[in-house]
């Protein structure tokens, strides 16, 4: 790739990091959510590593940490899911932020914006599949690009 | 009561990501610091130009941006392996 491009795409990368996770933070007042803002964030993940190629990237996953943020990802949604389970009756049953009248003023208006209700645990399921897809989608381009590289080298 | 949850979610979010950014691995292509002031001041006029979006008080630059960016180069100079 030119120079030009691998000047620029850095930067572009980080940028498109930060407004993923921004439409991540912002999913249970506007549209987006943890789907788009974990694709938003793997799109900045996959610029880089278009552009510098497999092994000169500057942003890189390893095996461990794809791993171990895509299992976070996935167990964070089931448990969530099985506390609206246990406490209202259905899986992902959305019991508020105030789950058995024991968690503090403070950590239930922690993702509350000016709205008379609150969104309960919509906020932090999507963190959870941000992070899911953020890992998934980064992981699928990483094994392309791998399979790319291992074709390239037998038709040599 | 202006909400925490952009700011901690934002920072832990970002501290995740920029953890894996290393750029020793660039060829042929150097980032030194004024390439970072330059990326960070990119990065105040669009958050300032997404206003408070998504969450409604009285700063003009939407947090969880912001506080994105600083986890994301915080993670990228203390943690990252390489430089």
């Amino acid at each position: 790739m030119s120079q030009i491009l691998k000047l620029i795409s850095l930067p572009i990368s980080i940028i498109l990091i930060c407004l993923g996770i921004m439409t991540i933070l912002g999913g249970h007042i506007t549209p987006g959510g943890g789907f788009q803002g974990g694709a938003m964030i793997a799109s900045g993940v996959i610029l880089s590593l278009l552009v510098y190629g497999l092994g000169n990237s500057p942003i890189e996953f390893s095996h461990l940490y794809v791993e171990v943020f895509e299992s976070i990802g996935a167990l964070g949604f089931i448990v969530l899911g099985l506390v609206g389970l246990f406490a209202g009756g259905f899986f992902l049953y959305n019991v508020g932020a105030d789950i058995f009248n024991i968690v503090p003023a403070s950590i239930q208006n922690l993702l509350h914006y000016p709205d008379p209700t609150n969104a309960g645990i919509i906020p932090y399921l999507n963190i959870f599949v941000g992070l899911k897809v953020f890992a998934g989608l980064s992981c699928i381009v990483i094994a392309f690009e791998g399979f790319k590289k291992f074709t390239e080298e037998d038709e040599e | 009561m202006t909400p925490l949850g952009p700011i901690i979610f934002g920072f832990i979010f970002g501290v995740i990501v920029g953890s894996q950014i290393k750029t020793g691995n660039i060829k042929d292509t150097s980032f030194n610091a004024s390439s970072y002031v330059i990326i960070i001041i990119a990065a105040l006029i669009v958050a300032w130009q997404l206003g408070e979006f998504p969450f409604y008080d009285f700063l003009p630059v939407s947090r969880g941006f912001v506080f994105a960016l600083i986890g994301v180069l915080f993670s990228k100079f203390i943690i990252a392996r390489s430089s």
